[in-house]
C-alpha cells in the first residue's frame, strides 16, 4: 500500500516535470559526480604530490648532509700535510685558515665556473699529467696518495669553493 | 757585401765550434739564460745564495746571522780535526792536492783511471785510508760532514771550475742529468720540478731556489746547528717526494753531484754557511 502511494507519487512528480527540466536536473546530478570525483583526485593528487614533495625534500637534506659531510671529510684532507698537502702549491682564497699558502698551482677558486664539467676537475686530482705533462702536480689517485673515496671528498669540498 | 757574407761566415763558424762543445756547456748557457730571463734583476753570481737572491728580507736576515755564525764552534771542530796528524804524523794538508787550499771547485771529477766520478769527500776520505786511518761512512757520520765543512772553507772564493770531457765522463754527466730531471717517488716531482721550471715560487711559505748555484755552498748549516752535505741534502728531497733513496756516496748520487755541480761552472764556492 505504501510502495503504491509512493510510485503513484512519483509517477505525478515525473508527469509534473518537464521533459526539459528531468535532463537538467539529470546532468546536474551527473554533475555533482564528475565534480566530486574531480575533486577526490585533485584531492588525492595533492595529497600524494605533497607526500612526494615532502620526500623529496627530506631526501634532498639527505644528499645535502652526505654531501656536507663529504666536503667537510674532503677539508681535511686538504689541510693534511701528509695526505692532500694541496696549500703547499695552492692559494685557497675563501678559506680564511688557508695561510702562508703556496704559489705553484693556481688558486682554487669558482671551481664551479672553470670546471663546469665536474668530471674534469676529479681527473685532474687523479692524475693531472694527463691534461697536463709539465704539471709538478702529484698524480694522488694514479700514485694512490689519496684513496678513491679521499679523492671524491676533496673534489666535493673544492667544488664548493 | 762582403761584410754579411763575413758575418755569415762568422756565424757558420761559430756555430759549428759549439756544435763542438754541444752539451754540458751547451745545458750550462741554456741554464744560465733560462734563469736570466726567469729572475732579470737577479745578478747571475747572487744565484750563489740560492733562494735568499729572490728574497731581500730573508738576505738580511742572512746576512745578520752570518756576522756571528751560531755554528763557529762546529766549524772549530771541523779545523781541528783537519789539523790534527794522523798516527803515522802526517796531515790531510800533506795527502790533499794544494795542501787542500782553492780545490773544491775541481771536483767532483771524473776519473779516467778508476772509471768514475769522484767526490771531494771521496779524495779526503781516501787520504785517511792512504795514512793507515779507517775510511769514514760518508752516509752518516757528522764528524766527517764537518772536518769537510772546514775543508769546503779552505776553497771558498774559487769558482766552480767542474771539466767533462771524455766520453765517459759524458756519459756520467748525462746519468746526473737524468736523475736531475727524472720524475720520480710517489708524488712524482723531479729535481728540475721544483729547481727549474718551479724555481722563484713558493711551497708554503718556502722559496725554491734555482738551480744555477745551488751546488757552490755546501755543507749548509740547517737552522744554524745540522750540518748537511750536499748528498745529504739529495736523500732528503728524495725522501720528500716518497722514492727510496740511494745513499750518499753511491754512483747515481756522485753522478747527480757532478751534473749539478757543472750548473754552478763560473760561479764562486761559498761553503759553510747557514740555511733554514
Amino acid at each position: 500500500m505504501v510502495f503504491q502511494a509512493i510510485h503513484k507519487a512519483d509517477n505525478q512528480l515525473m508527469r509534473s516535470l518537464s521533459c526539459q527540466h528531468f535532463l537538467t536536473f539529470n546532468r546536474l546530478r551527473s554533475g555533482l559526480a564528475v565534480g566530486s570525483i574531480l575533486g577526490l583526485l585533485v584531492g588525492t593528487m595533492l595529497a600524494l604530490s605533497a607526500l612526494v614533495f615532502s620526500t623529496a625534500v627530506l631526501a634532498q637534506q639527505a644528499t645535502t648532509l652526505e654531501a656536507r659531510a663529504k666536503a667537510q671529510a674532503g677539508k681535511a684532507v686538504v689541510l693534511n700535510p701528509i695526505k692532500g698537502n694541496c696549500l703547499a702549491c695552492h692559494g685557497f682564497p675563501s678559506m680564511h685558515e688557508a695561510e702562508q699558502t703556496g704559489n705553484s698551482g693556481p688558486p682554487i677558486i669558482a671551481m664551479q665556473s672553470r670546471f663546469p664539467d665536474k668530471a674534469e676537475l676529479r681527473a685532474k686530482l687523479w692524475d693531472a699529467t694527463t691534461s697536463n705533462p709539465e704539471t709538478m702536480m702529484p698524480p694522488f689517485g694514479k700514485h694512490q696518495v689519496l684513496t678513491e673515496t679521499e679523492i671524491d671528498q676533496v673534489l666535493e669540498f673544492i667544488y664548493g669553493l | 757585401m762582403k761584410t754579411p757574407l763575413l758575418a755569415l761566415a762568422a756565424i757558420s763558424l761559430l756555430s759549428g765550434a759549439m756544435a763542438a762543445v754541444a752539451g754540458p756547456e751547451e745545458d750550462r748557457i741554456k741554464m744560465v739564460n733560462y734563469m736570466k730571463a726567469k729572475f732579470p734583476d737577479v745578478k747571475l753570481e747572487d744565484h750563489v745564495y740560492g733562494a735568499l737572491a729572490l728574497d731581500p728580507d730573508s738576505k738580511s736576515q742572512y746576512d745578520f746571522i752570518m756576522e756571528f755564525p751560531p755554528y763557529t764552534s762546529q766549524l772549530e771542530a771541523g779545523e781541528k780535526q783537519f789539523k790534527k796528524p794522523f798516527k803515522n804524523g802526517k796531515t790531510y794538508a800533506d795527502c790533499l792536492p794544494n795542501g787542500g787550499r782553492m780545490i773544491a771547485g775541481n771536483y767532483p771529477l771524473y776519473d779516467e783511471a778508476k772509471g768514475k766520478v769522484i767526490t771531494l769527500e771521496e779524495v779526503v776520505n781516501g787520504c785517511r785510508v792512504a795514512n793507515g786511518e779507517p775510511a769514514a761512512d760518508v752516509s752518516d757520520d757528522q764528524d766527517f760532514d764537518l772536518l769537510m765543512a772546514h775543508v769546503r772553507r779552505l776553497s771558498n772564493g774559487m769558482k766552480m771550475n767542474i771539466k767533462v770531457q771524455s766520453p765517459a765522463a759524458q756519459q756520467a754527466y748525462a746519468d746526473g742529468k737524468k736523475t736531475y730531471y727524472q720524475r720520480i717517488g710517489q708524488l712524482n716531482f723531479s729535481c728540475a720540478s721544483c729547481h727549474v721550471s718551479g724555481a722563484g715560487n713558493r711551497l708554503r711559505s718556502e722559496l725554491l731556489s734555482p738551480l744555477t748555484g745551488q751546488a757552490v755552498h755546501w755543507p749548509v748549516f740547517l737552522g744554524g746547528e745540522t750540518v748537511t752535505s750536499l748528498q745529504k741534502r739529495y736523500e732528503r728531497c728524495f725522501n720528500l717526494v716518497r722514492h727510496v733513496p740511494e745513499k750518499p756516496g753511491s754512483t747515481r748520487m756522485n753522478n747527480l753531484e757532478y751534473f749539478h755541480s757543472y750548473m754552478s761552472n763560473g760561479l764562486e764556492m761559498k761553503a759553510s754557511v747557514f740555511r733554514k
